[in-house]
């Protein structure tokens, strides 16, 4: 079959205009389009394979509409997804406030995940092989396939602050400061970057940071016992579901 | 005129040197019978792609009814109160225009103002609490006690249990579509009749449903009456500008009808039929087009892809360079077809560079790779049967020059068979380059296409000179003919050249018709 | 419903009402008059129906106003003129500053029998009138109150609101009933006037007979000469004429017709001449000179002038076919000799002038020979002259305006006279209905012409040959078009 594998599904998601679009076409196609600003329709998807040592990973980036109007669907997109790239607007503090709308939905879809794993571990007693071997055994399954999978790849978020060549043109234009940015994504457990498509500046280096977290993780689920480490996390799945009762 | 067409031409069939193949051998001999739909030139053999009207459209129209109904009858008392507040309303839009500030959107334009004003062609779009949602030029923000009045003047016409329908001052008039939960509003300074203006406004309100599906946007209403809209709709309003522009300048939406790629019928099928073999279960129709021109459709059987539809499909492929890279996927609503829920497209080109674009309707949200795939089977095995060569080639003459049909006093035309819904019209000449001249030319068009269409006094045909160009409309029951001619021309000329461009047509309809749809 | 104008229809055998287009309501008012809130009523100058509730008045005044601001809002020069709902039409026209006059035209409708075979459905026919048409009503009847009030702004001047208010209500509550929506069509738009085509002598023997009467009677001031409701001579500016026209064709000549229909020996034919030297009567003033107790009260009509414009008496005076306008200032006052004075004057020539008229017309009919029903009706209208030619048009009466085609045929003569109103150009426009009546209009150097031909299986070109020749034989080849 013609199409192509992707090994590690990655989603653009951020505001409308803030560049997510440009920041792909930067790192997918090397360049940067000037003319009136076009929204995504729906989303769009690319495959991008990268060289990692000996090894190539090919990345399949989803890059989603900003619009609200499409909200709904970007759900769809992030389901399964290894690595969220969060964009915001440097120059723009509403488009910040929209990523910290963005990184809380995908914390929440994480809930789910993690109630899925609760029942597997705490209720039927999985091991974490056997988790991993029932994966692998229900390729085609439903539904929970899908679900199950995304718990065990879980998605890593990477918070991105773009349009920095404006920035180093006009100081004064910066609305997001870089120390809160940092304090924000070491908080939700991200990696940040700022970017710039323009000129190109750090996107390469997010992108491989992405597929080189990928190739680590996979690396580690193939060959470490433990593979995710829930252990940590028992406790309050235990405590919330007391109180439930 | 009619016999006499046919006598003439049925003496010149024999000189055709087109190969009479097995579609063609049933059909009739006289280019110019025209008269019993499906034998007109450009009939399709079997089943058109597109519904007629009388398929599922009638479905449609009965649950906008129903729609319609909902949604009347506001309490009378209190639109007198807004009707009071609306008389003095002037002054209050005039100041608060002036109160925006500067720095708000780029097609700011102050209402006052004369630029403003005379635009040939303002839409807006409401909601019924009076809210704005589009405007085609100025912002919404300006505009919002102008749509206020909008809507006291609706419900205020419809306390008395009647409908607003337009108003007219000279060289300017007002057309209202309410539509729930939105109301439309046209403001034309052009000559277009009522019944073209509300065909348009009804297109800019299928155009906003394919984006939400009316049942979100029901919803929405239901709960929030005082909702404002454009926070969904924030980005797509270049694709109803697109849209508008089209309205004005592109003869299909005119005609309820596309134009195709001229391509030879045996590249043509081979190219239907690889799409025909790359189907998958939930795809219900593939669509490749160049440009705004079609190549082939294919479709689930039984199922019909309204013209509507496809112009919407059409502007948002047209409209958008983001499916330029890499592939899309979007849900879409085809009003026509069911006005409740998405389907999803995968969009894409064939090659970056290329006019071709992939249209793959799916009814599975999840259907992406699916799709992807299907493209992929499409695209082997039309490299392996060489029709992608031959397809690429035909790409690079998408039209064709009047002067090829051969009329020395034509200038332009528009020819549609009305079984298949596909029009076919050449280049516009040295004379209609400029953009006026061109909208110029589609303004006759449109005032021809509203004669003969008039809502209780139809035209079998029309014959008007003027000093700028004879024109000249004929419709029967199976096709519609517009041309254009030098204002020189006579109407002895004008007759022979109807008769000469059918034969023309008829000679070339395998290039310029699909004549043979596909379904899966 | 109103049981006016309307009848059964045969469709199919099911049970259907038409019913015409008719007037719901016709008002004026003034927005500037009762600007404040809780004065609206103040702003009403008239209103027909006048049993309308107050404030369904005033709702209705103010739909209007709202209409009319909105559309300044796109056009600020061009005032809204019409509004279209799914029920009814209104028409706005404001001929004088803040006067605004409306008028609310039903759109025509059919009642269908439901299935039920108790209740009814109404279907409106929302696109049969044309606005061109009822547009020119709605002007008419303001020329037509001013020919006999002047304006509005007078009345104010003379008597204030209270005494525009009576002539309002008295002037519309009669005219109002004159008006047959039904039947207006494009003759309306055009507000032409009918000439009596002549030779050069007969013309010249009435030049010299108004000449003579005025040089006789030197209170008159202006003179017009009718024969047969066709205009042959008009002192008066053309616009004056034009609803001077319309008063005398459509209303006071058709209130006379009977008599003289009736001969010399009927009951209807009134004793009154007495004078066997002549056929002249008063159809103004007096209707019996021999009377002692004659009034000699005539009708007073307003006509422009250079400062603004001018009251006159309007004589209107008949013998046989021919009838002669005089108009003297109203500050003259008439009495008994000066009508006998005019009576024994004008009587006997314009007698002697209406037979030679008469006379004269049989030959000509005679010459161009026995008349054969023709393939095609046609017409045809000046806007320089105003001069108007149908013969689609049967005669005129006061109560309907009998057309020899069906109402689509006409309809679509209105639309094509839309379509050449657009652009001041020369144009011709041929079309062919769906009942394969072929139409064809031609607006040639302010002149407009249309044709209807019943020749079903014509080709464009022998539709053109046959409108070619009629225009040679008819119209001296004035229409130069292909």
């Amino acid at each position: 079959m013609s199409t192509i594998r992707v090994d590690a599904k990655v989603v653009m998601l951020g505001k409308e205009s803030v560049g997510k679009t440009s920041l792909v076409e930067r790192y997918v196609h090397h360049r940067f389009l000037v003319g009136p600003y076009q929204n995504t329709i729906g989303a769009a998807f690319v495959a991008k394979p990268i060289q990692l040592g000996e090894k190539v990973v090919t990345l399949g980036i989803w890059d989603t509409a900003g619009s609200e109007r499409y909200e709904a669907m970007s759900r769809i997109y992030y389901r399964g997804a290894r690595a969220a790239i969060v964009c915001y607007d440097l120059t723009d503090s509403s488009s910040f406030q929209r990523a910290r709308f963005w990184v809380k939905e995908l914390q929440n879809c994480e809930e789910v995940i993690e109630q899925v794993l609760y029942v597997l571990y705490h209720i039927l007693k999985w091991e974490t092989l056997k988790v991993g071997f029932f994966l692998s055994s229900v390729n085609n399954g439903p539904r929970l396939h899908t679900i199950l999978f995304v718990a065990l790849q879980q998605c890593k978020i990477y918070l991105c602050g773009t349009k920095n060549d404006l920035i180093t043109a006009d100081r004064s234009l910066r609305q997001i400061d870089y120390h809160d940015a940092q304090d924000f994504a070491e908080e939700i457990g991200a990696q940040y970057f700022e970017t710039s498509s323009k000129t190109g500046n750090n996107v390469d280096e997010l992108f491989h940071k992405v597929a080189e977290d990928y190739n680590n993780a996979a690396f580690q689920f193939m060959s470490e016992e433990s593979g995710v480490d829930l252990g940590q996390k028992k406790d309050s799945y235990f405590y919330s579901c007391c109180h439930n009762n | 005129m009619d016999g006499e067409a046919q006598n003439e031409s049925v003496a010149c069939e024999k000189a055709t040197l087109a190969p009479v193949d097995r579609l063609r051998s049933n059909r009739a001999e006289s280019p110019t019978p025209g008269l019993v739909e499906g034998t007109e030139p450009g009939a399709v053999q079997k089943s058109a792609f597109f519904a007629h009207a009388q398929s599922f459209e009638d479905l449609t129209a009965e649950a906008e009814e129903k729609a319609e109904q909902e949604g009347v009858v506001e309490d009378s008392g209190q639109t007198e109160d807004e009707l009071q507040v609306l008389v003095g309303e002037r002054t209050i839009t005039e100041q608060h225009a002036q109160d925006v500030s500067p720095q708000s959107r780029s097609k700011e334009e102050d209402m006052s103002s004369e630029a403003w004003r005379s635009h040939r062609k303002h839409v807006f779009v409401l909601s019924e609490a009076g809210k704005p949602i589009y405007t085609r030029y100025g912002s919404e923000e300006a505009l919002s006690s102008t749509m206020g009045v909008m809507m006291a003047l609706v419900s205020f016409v419809e306390s008395d249990k009647n409908t607003i329908r337009s108003i007219h001052a000279d060289g300017c008039k007002v057309i209202f579509l309410a539509k729930s939960p939105l109301v439309l509003v046209g403001v034309s300074q052009t000559y277009q009749s009522d019944k073209e203006l509300l065909r348009e406004l009804q297109y800019i309100y299928y155009q906003i449903v394919s984006l939400l599906t009316l049942t979100q946007l029901n919803h929405i209403f239901q709960n929030k009456q005082n909702y404002d809209l454009r926070r969904l709709l924030a980005g797509s309003e270049y694709l109803t500008d697109n849209l508008l522009h089209r309205l004005d300048r592109d003869p299909g939406l005119l005609l309820s009808a596309v134009t195709c790629l001229p391509l030879s019928n045996s590249v043509r099928d081979v190219v239907s039929s690889s799409l025909q073999a790359a189907k998958a279960k939930n795809l219900v129709f593939s669509i490749l087009l160049a440009g705004d021109r079609l190549v082939t459709l294919v479709r689930k059987k039984d199922q019909f892809l309204h013209h509507i539809d496809l112009h919407l499909v059409m502007n948002l492929v047209g409209s958008s360079s983001s499916f330029r890279e890499g592939e899309g996927w979007t849900p879409i609503c085809l009003p026509k077809f069911n006005t409740a829920g998405f389907f999803h497209a995968h969009i894409s080109y064939l090659e970056s560079a290329s006019d071709l674009c992939l249209i793959l309707v799916s009814t599975d949200r999840e259907d992406f790779f699916n799709m992807s795939d299907c493209k992929q089977r499409f695209l082997e095995r039309l490299t392996k049967r060489t029709a992608y060569q031959a397809l690429k080639e035909a790409l690079k003459c998408p039209s064709y020059s009047v002067e090829q049909v051969g009329i020395p006093e034509l200038r332009h035309f528009l020819y549609k068979s009305k079984s298949s819904g596909l029009y076919t019209s050449p280049e516009f000449p040295e004379l209609y380059q400029s953009d006026e001249e061109q909208e110029r030319l589609m303004g006759l068009y449109q005032d021809l296409h509203s004669h003969l269409h008039h809502p209780v006094r139809p035209l079998r045909f029309f014959y008007r000179c003027t000093n700028k160009e004879n024109l000249l409309a004929w419709v029967t029951n199976g096709f519609q003919l517009y041309l254009c001619f030098s204002p020189l021309g006579t109407k002895a000329m004008a007759v022979s050249a109807v008769n000469k461009l059918l034969k023309w047509i008829r000679k070339e309809e395998d290039r310029l018709f699909i004549l043979s749809p596909l379904t899966y | 419903y109103r049981l006016a104008g309307t009848y059964p229809g045969m469709a199919s055998g099911m049970q259907e009402k038409q019913y015409t287009p008719s007037l719901l309501s016709f008002f004026i008012y003034n927005p500037t008059f009762g600007p404040r809130e809780g004065e609206e009523e103040k702003k009403i100058l008239f209103y027909h129906p006048s049993d309308v509730e107050k404030n369904e008045k005033i709702r209705n005044v103010g739909l209007c106003e709202a209409i009319v601001q909105f559309t300044r809002t796109f056009c600020p020069t061009k005032p809204a003129k019409s509004l279209h709902t799914q029920k009814n039409r209104q028409f706005f026209f404001e001929p004088e500053n803040n006067f605004w006059v409306v008028m609310v035209v039903r759109n025509p409708m059919i009642e269908k029998l439901n299935k039920d075979g108790k209740t009814q459905t109404i279907e409106y026919q929302e696109e049969e009138m044309l606005d061109t048409v009822y547009g020119a009503v709605v002007r008419q009847c303001y020329s037509m109150y001013k020919l006999f009030n002047g304006t509005f702004a007078r009345a104010m001047e003379a008597g204030g609101v209270e005494l525009l208010m009576q002539k309002l209500e008295k002037f519309f509550y009669k005219y109002l009933q004159t008006l047959h929506l039904q039947s207006s069509d494009l003759l309306d738009v055009f507000g032409g006037i009918s000439f009596f085509p002549l030779d050069k002598m007969t013309y010249l023997k009435i030049q010299s007979f108004v000449n003579r009467v005025e040089e006789s009677l030197s209170l008159i001031k202006y003179t017009a000469f009718l024969y047969n409701d066709q205009l042959i001579w008009s002192g008066l500016e053309q616009d004056d004429m034009r609803i001077l026209y319309k008063y005398l064709t459509t209303s006071l000549f058709p209130r006379h017709t009977e008599p003289e229909l009736a001969g010399r020996d009927s009951p209807l034919r009134p004793e009154v001449t007495g004078n066997l030297l002549h056929y002249g009567r008063f159809l103004t003033g007096p209707l019996n000179l021999k009377d002692p107790e004659a009034k000699f009260r005539f009708p007073k009509i307003f006509v422009s002038a250079e400062d603004g414009y001018e009251e006159l008496h309007l004589i209107v005076y008949k013998a046989m076919s021919a009838a002669a306008c005089f108009m003297i200032s109203a500050s003259v006052e008439l009495n008994r000799d000066f009508c006998e004075q005019l009576d024994s004057l004008v009587g006997p020539q314009l007698t002697l002038l209406a037979s030679d008229i008469c006379e004269q017309f049989t030959v000509n009919r005679r010459i161009s020979g026995p008349e054969k029903e023709p393939q095609f009706k046609f017409i045809y209208f000046n806007h320089m002259n105003l001069a108007e030619k149908s013969t689609i048009h049967m005669r005129k009466t006061a109560s309907v305006c009998l057309t020899s085609v069906h109402p689509d045929l006409m309809k679509i003569l209105g639309d094509i006279n839309c379509d050449f109103a657009r652009v001041d150009e020369d144009e011709e426009i041929i079309v062919k209905a769906m009942t394969d009546y072929w139409v064809v209009g031609k607006k040639s150097d302010q002149r407009e012409l249309y044709v209807i031909l019943n020749q079903k299986n014509a080709n464009l070109i022998e539709v053109n040959e046959e409108v070619k020749r009629l225009c040679a034989t008819q119209f001296n080849n004035i229409f130069f078009l292909d």
